[in-house]
């Protein structure tokens, strides 16, 4: 017994040592900093790979075949780009979203700066108005979309009550029916959706500058409009710069607005490029075409993009 | 250095339960949920049978005399239900099926609730999803690029054409049910068809016809008319009393197409030459048929309808505030209380149908018309199941209750319902659907349909020339070339 136990002693000590040389060859492996490095960053890129890269890849081969539905097509190089330039429809899209991005951006920078300066005061309930503010932006956006459908609703929609004692004449066709007039109802949700994100980010910019600066000023003569240019403007332009790139972005490729309210029309007349993708390639079953309509986004995007990182990185190096 | 190595390990045992979950979608479960016995055929199509034909009672005690009558109507059917064709055992497969949220608000249940019944008697999970009708083709198209999804999809229109290469060829069973509803309608069974296969099986359609009020036609001295010519001199004197003509030119999938279509073929206009292939849009019938839709905007058509989606017209006619308009008999079922449950409009006895009227060219028609297809996915006994569901909602004891709660607001794929007593017993203004199924055209006229035809038509082209036209102020000739120039882009021309 005796012999047998010490036998098994010696073999179990053996065998952990044996699995402690392997735990030491792996500790000294993940210890060397490269090796972890890679290791850690391993699920981010495993991320990226799966949901940016891949569908990305996939996307530009579809634009570049005549893929339908079914499988993967076959190659025919630019034709989907070029056959597009003849689409009247395509053509009103490209017009569509550089007016929606336009006005969208224009309105939400300012309502956005304005609401941003009045929280940025002292006053009762400051706390909970400064939340508050943030609703439209955190609602899903597809959810209060569609409380604005039933507002723009041809039929039961409430506006023409409001309209009426105000002696404002209500659109016959109502918002949605009059193309220039569902441009403007979709501009007006994004911007309401939008503004609260202009806000709250150049309110945190506005509470980054250092109140001596205004009481210097104010002591040197300067009026409030006089420190808000010469001061709040410099000292906010990098939060300014950023948001209205991080915005344009959003606002361009925008989607869920637009497919709730008018689903692109009347008469396709307020599609935008995710919303004509959409219904090229979702809806007419043309995937190829489809990604090709997403695809023309890239270079505008791209070049918003670069902005934002010369930019982003020219400060960090000041 | 010890906590890096304790993250890590967590970190790769989390991806791995993560990568094992998301590469285990399709396989089946290595065991069946439940232990239900292998059941034979008939059980399923005979059991569920009693419980549904029962249900339309719960509509009110006048629905469920004909119930019986349907039931009792000797029919070859349930012999035919009961080939011993399906797998002995189906327990513990899935079965789900995508279709459109229905117009007639007691269908859903009622269909949900027969679903509900067979998987219990089959011990199948089975789900029955419906969605707004303007958002099934994206789903579809998800569900075949992404191999995976619904088992059983309802498609409606010419989809089966859009989606062939991914879809079954169920002309097997098209063939074996088709002797229990009668010879297929010539829409139904253009939609299902691909080139002489059955990629669906077809199911029903859903008939448009104009409901109109007889008490405002009688307050503007008009009666109804048989001809579009006619339909457009009632226009303005509609409008002239308050309650319009409503007509959608959205781009929503019922209402405008089925409207526009039939207009353009009745002005001689045609999307294609007979090859299917030449796009043939820009004709002087064309720039005819949208100087027709113009005028009747102009000359007093409800222009709140420019945005109407499908229920638009029927929320209007339903608050009075229309006299006419296209639509299926869903605004007539609401409005005469013909579910049991919302209470008859006091002008519920003013309610009427005419069917789309005749043009230059001849009276046209095209309705909403289903098929069910199963994708190619779908395999081993989830397909068994799939299909043993079909059957199961085509056996007609399953069907013609279904067919019965909806009074006549959808009729069957061929022309057997046509000759049900239940006609006597509904309302007289919905006879006009009887016999719509007859009367259909497919889209694509001159040619046969393709799956270009559907695209032209999901992409609202034809829809959308009237429109710009009508609603934008466009030329019309201006609005015709640029659907040519879609079309020609579409077709590859």
């Amino acid at each position: 017994m005796t012999v047998r136990a010490t036998a098994t002693a010696t073999g179990s000590s053996a065998a952990a040592v044996e699995r402690g040389g392997v735990l030491q060859t792996v500790e000294r492996f993940l210890d060397r900093e490269g090796v972890l490095g890679y290791l850690l960053m391993t699920p981010a890129l495993l991320l990226l790979i799966i949901f940016i890269a891949y569908p990305f890849v996939l996307g530009v081969w579809y634009s570049m075949s005549d893929v339908q539905i079914f499988g993967l097509g076959k190659f025919i190089g630019l034709k989907n780009y070029t056959d597009l330039l003849n689409s009247p429809v395509f053509l009103q899209t490209v017009k569509n979203s550089f007016v929606y991005t336009g006005f969208a951006t224009v309105f939400k920078l300012g309502l956005g700066l304005g609401m941003a300066l009045v929280l940025n005061q002292h006053f009762p309930l400051k706390n909970l108005i400064r939340s508050s503010v943030l609703l439209p932006y955190i609602v899903p956006t597809a959810l209060s979309t569609l409380a604005f459908l039933l507002a723009f609703n041809p039929t039961l929609s409430p506006l023409p009550w409001i309209f009426g004692p105000l002696h404002i004449p209500y659109p016959a066709a109502g918002f949605l029916g009059d193309p220039a007039l569902a441009m403007g109802a979709v501009i007006f949700v994004n911007v309401w959706r939008g503004t609260p994100f202009f806000a709250i980010s150049l309110l945190a910019g506005l509470q980054t500058i250092p109140q001596d600066l205004y009481e210097a000023a104010a002591i040197d003569g300067a009026n409030a409009p006089n420190r808000f240019r010469h001061i709040t403007v410099p000292l906010l332009t990098p939060v300014l710069t950023i948001v209205m790139l991080f915005s344009i972005i959003q606002t361009f490729a925008d989607f869920q607005i637009v497919q709730v309210l008018t689903r692109g029309g009347p008469a396709d007349s307020t599609h935008l490029f995710a919303t004509l993708a959409y219904q090229t390639g979702m809806q007419g079953g043309r995937l190829g075409q489809g990604a090709a309509v997403s695809l023309y986004m890239l270079p505008f995007l791209g070049l918003l993009v670069i902005a934002q990182l010369w930019y982003t990185r020219r400060n960090a190096s000041r | 250095m010890k906590s890096r190595r304790e993250f890590l390990t967590s970190a790769l045992g989390a991806s791995a339960v993560l990568l094992s979950a998301a590469c285990g979608g399709n396989t089946q479960p290595a065991a069946a949920p439940t232990a239900a016995p292998a059941k034979p055929t008939t059980a399923p199509a005979a059991a569920p049978t009693t419980a549904t034909a029962a249900q339309p009672t719960a509509a009110g005690a006048a629905a469920a005399k004909p119930t019986a009558a349907a039931a009792a109507q000797p029919t070859a059917a349930p012999a035919a239900a009961a080939k011993p064709t399906a797998p002995s055992n189906l327990s513990g497969a899935t079965v789900t099926l995508l279709q459109w949220n229905h117009f007639i608000p007691t269908a859903d249940p009622f269909f949900k609730q027969q679903a509900e019944d067979w998987g219990k008697q089959t011990g199948v999970n089975i789900t029955v999803e419906t969605i707004n009708a303007n958002d099934l083709t994206p789903r579809f198209t998800a569900a075949i690029q992404g191999q995976s999804g619904p088992t059983i999809f309802q498609m409606q229109y010419l989809a089966p054409h859009a989606f062939a290469e991914g879809l079954y060829d169920l002309s097997d069973m098209a063939k074996e049910i088709e002797p229990k509803y009668g010879k297929y309608y010539a829409q139904v069974n253009t939609s299902a068809t691909v080139d002489g296969k059955y990629r669906g099986i077809p199911y029903n359609i859903v008939g448009n016809a104009f409901v109109y009020r007889k008490d405002y036609f009688t307050q503007a001295g008009v009666s109804v008319p048989t001809t579009w010519d006619e339909l457009r001199a009632i226009v303005p004197k509609l409008a002239a009393i308050g309650k319009p003509v409503g007509q959608t030119f959205a781009q929503t999938f019922g209402d405008a197409p089925t409207f526009f279509y039939p207009l353009l073929w009745a002005h001689g206009g045609k999307e294609v030459e007979q090859d299917g292939k030449t796009v043939a849009i820009n004709s002087p019938e064309t720039i005819t048929a949208v100087k027709f839709a113009k005028a009747m905007w102009d000359e007093g058509l409800d222009k709140r309808a420019a945005s109407w989606d499908d229920s638009g017209n029927n929320t209007a006619f339903l608050a009075d505030e229309i006299s006419a308009t296209l639509n299926g008999a869903s605004i007539y079922f609401v409005g005469a209380g013909l579910d049991g449950k919302t209470a008859p409009k006091p002008w519920a006895e003013n309610m009427d149908h005419f069917l789309p009227p005749k043009g230059p060219s001849g009276q046209f028609a095209w309705f909403l018309d289903f098929n069910h297809c199963i994708p190619t996915y779908v395999k081993g006994k989830d397909l068994d199941a799939s299909k043993e569901y079909l059957r199961y909602v085509y056996d007609p004891k399953q069907y013609d209750a279904w067919f019965e709660l909806q009074k006549g607001y959808s009729i069957g794929p061929g022309d057997r319902l046509e000759q049900s007593p239940l006609w006597a017993t509904w309302p007289k203004p919905l006879l006009p659907f009887k016999t719509a199924g007859k009367i259909a055209r497919a889209l694509g006229y001159a040619g046969q349909p393709t799956a270009q035809t559907n695209e032209v038509f999901a992409k609202y082209v034809i829809v959308n020339m009237f429109a710009r036209a009508a609603v934008q102020g466009m030329a019309p000739e201006d609005s015709v070339k640029q659907a040519e120039a879609e079309m020609k882009q579409i077709y590859g021309a």
